[in-house]
């Protein structure tokens, strides 16, 4: 049964490119939420470089909930710090990815985990627009979709991002061995954005596609076997939509603590120490420090 | 000598009979098989029966007839290189041979020399490289060459027995080989031969968007078949990926992205003559379509080496690319094989 709220929750909407979208997703769920400000509203960030010092300072003024939106690279530490602080107010900091918070993936999460074995291998891929956070932003986002799939990340073996594009190869334990995920991603002005996930095991498949989060076109996840192919139901929702959802679920069930932040903090600390972005984010850090 | 060329097939095996056998039938004004070769005689006298040919179990036997005009060469690997030079010094009209020409540059090199010396054309048999909806994308793409950041060829089938057992009804062919053995040696020898094997299908097209390789980042085997190579140059980033597996879906593409254009490529797979490969190039004005025809690959390399027979075109720069397009996939070849090595090692120690 769904659950609303006495009275919708007010939510300030993010300045940028997805105010749009999102203030769409606000108009189609409007016994959760309404367009407001206060103390007590909801508040969006958008993940460019800044994005942990917004979030701290959303922490001083809001108390019900802060939505990040595809957040881009930052300390780890800095975000396990956010993250205990958000825990210890009881404010849920909840992440809003393009493609891991597509409702397909959360739809396709129990079969992708009962199914991927050690043996074949996992292969991402997504194009996506470049405005704003960039294709670490994109790579942060299809670690956390791969979080949700098959399991957590253990290792980044190799990784490299150029200008808008990037290509990397991670480790993911699972079934008692290790798979690796090869992930690439490329910055397109084309309307063609979105992603794609398949296990391509010795027997059987597993592919999901999403579309990008601005339009709520549904995902397609398929089961490919000798048999043939199933294609299994997903909705017409996008990931801004099912984020909100999924918070409003959150908030009506009185939970406080959300672990979006933790998780995300552990798939920072895999990018390795010596990566440009890496030490690019250090650097601008130490002069806000200074 | 009418336009009618006399071919003789240098091994009788599943290419032959799936691929090559079946598309020379699609050309008889401009084909008819006289020899067929293999060092297993029933299974030569078997092929050749089914296309009126004679049969013989020595190469030499088959270069040496008069009545063989075009030399198809389809035996293992290893004996392509010897086999194309025997040819073109028994002045053959066209030799075509399966892929790879070599298996090291230096033979390669060699066979192209001894090419030119002989006026002999060689045409190597990359199908997909005379693919129609592939050339068709090629002619209309602009700048993509200039402007491409990201390769991304997949190359996912079924065993080929599938196919090779459908197409030429060889039944209870053998199940697919055991796993590689987990060791340093095994993995990189594996990740070669699949490189060299499937890989190789792809990256001459590869190679139209990143001709100078500055470093090959990853490369790991793929169980139970495939490989998992990633190479970058000139600021692009191309991944290769290949696996063959037991479930009925077969991927067989080829995506090259601009921030302003794409091109997204879905071959068939091989054997089955299934027509041309459909190529789509998007911008963000239009999507144009390429392809997607009756004529394949195979018929479009098989109508290539006419030409050269008959002296309608001549060989021009076709070898040489294919000898810099093998160069290509060795060197690739060779550093996923060291990374493997190398990266294996590591492992151990973790």
């Amino acid at each position: 049964m769904t659950e609303f709220a006495d009275r919708p929750h007010l939510v300030t909407l993010p300045s940028g490119p997805a105010h749009r979208d999102i203030a769409a997703a606000l108009a189609s769920l409007p016994r959760s939420f309404r367009p407001g400000a206060g103390e007590d509203a909801i508040v969006y960030v958008t993940g460019d470089d800044d994005w942990p010092a917004s979030v701290e300072h959303a922490l001083s003024v809001a108390r019900r909930a802060i939505v990040v939106i595809q957040p881009g690279y930052a300390q780890p530490s800095t975000v396990l710090r956010l993250a205990e602080r958000a825990a210890t107010d009881s404010v849920p900091v909840m992440i809003d990815y393009a493609f891991a918070s597509n409702p397909a993936v959360v739809l396709a999460a129990a079969a992708w985990s009962a199914a991927v074995e050690p043996t074949g291998i996992l292969d991402v891929t997504s194009r996506h627009a470049g405005d704003g956070t960039g294709p670490m932003a994109v790579l942060l986002d299809q670690l956390a979709a791969l979080h949700s799939l098959v399991g957590p990340v253990r290792t980044i073996r190799q990784l490299h991002i150029d200008g808008d594009a990037h290509s990397a190869v991670v480790a993911i334990p699972v079934g008692g061995g290790v798979i690796t995920a090869t992930l690439l991603g490329a910055r397109t002005e084309l309307g063609s954005r979105g992603s794609r996930v398949r296990w391509l095991g010795p027997t059987e498949a597993l592919e999901l596609e999403v579309p990008h989060a601005g339009t709520a076109g549904p995902g397609y996840s398929r089961h490919v076997t000798t048999e043939g192919e199933q294609l299994a139901p997903t909705i017409y929702e996008n990931a801004h939509r099912a984020t909100l959802a999924r918070l409003s679920r959150h908030l009506e069930a009185g939970a406080g603590r959300c672990d979006d932040l933790t998780t995300l903090a552990g798939h920072l600390e895999l990018v390795p120490r010596e990566h440009p972005s890496r030490s690019a984010s250090q650097r601008t850090s130490d002069q806000r420090a200074n | 000598m009418s336009d009618v060329f006399g071919v003789g097939v240098i091994g009788a095996g599943p290419v032959t009979q799936a691929i090559h056998l079946p598309t020379l039938a699609r050309m008889p004004d401009r084909f008819r098989v006289t020899a067929i070769m293999d060092v297993d005689e029933p299974v030569a006298e078997s092929v050749a029966g089914r296309v009126g040919a004679r049969h013989s179990t020595s190469a030499d036997d088959l270069i040496g007839d008069p009545g063989v005009d075009v030399v198809a060469v389809c035996s293992p690997h290893r004996f392509h290189a010897e086999q194309v030079e025997a040819a073109c010094y028994a002045g053959k009209a066209a030799v075509l041979c399966e892929k790879p020409l070599a298996l090291t540059v230096a033979d390669a090199e060699r066979v192209a020399q001894v090419s030119r010396e002989t006026g002999v054309p060689v045409i190597v048999g990359a199908m997909h490289t005379f693919d129609p909806g592939w050339l068709g994308a090629k002619a209309n793409w602009g700048d993509l060459q200039e402007t491409v950041r990201v390769v991304n060829s997949s190359i996912v089938l079924p065993w080929n027995a599938r196919y090779e057992d459908w197409a030429t009804q060889i039944l209870r062919r053998p199940p697919p080989g055991e796993p590689v053995a987990d060791d340093a040696l095994s993995r990189s020898v594996a990740v070669r031969d699949a490189v060299l094997g499937l890989a190789v299908h792809n990256l001459p097209h590869v190679r139209h968007f990143l001709p100078d390789v500055e470093s090959v980042d990853w490369a790991e085997s793929v169980d139970p078949y495939g490989y998992l190579v990633t190479i970058r140059g000139g600021g692009i980033i191309a991944r290769l990926l290949g696996n063959m597996h037991g479930y009925w879906k077969p991927s067989w593409t080829l995506d090259a992205w601009a921030a302003d254009q794409s091109l997204h490529v879905e071959f068939p797979p091989s054997y089955v003559q299934a027509g041309s490969s459909v190529a789509t190039l998007t911008s963000d004005t239009q999507t144009r379509r390429f392809g997607g025809v009756e004529a394949n690959g195979y018929e479009a390399e098989w109508l290539r080496v006419w030409e050269l027979a008959a002296g309608i075109v001549p060989q021009g720069e076709d070898l040489q690319a294919t000898v810099d397009d093998l160069i290509y996939a060795v060197r690739i070849a060779d550093a996923a094989a060291d990374l493997v090595r190398g990266e294996h090692a590591r492992d151990r120690v973790r």
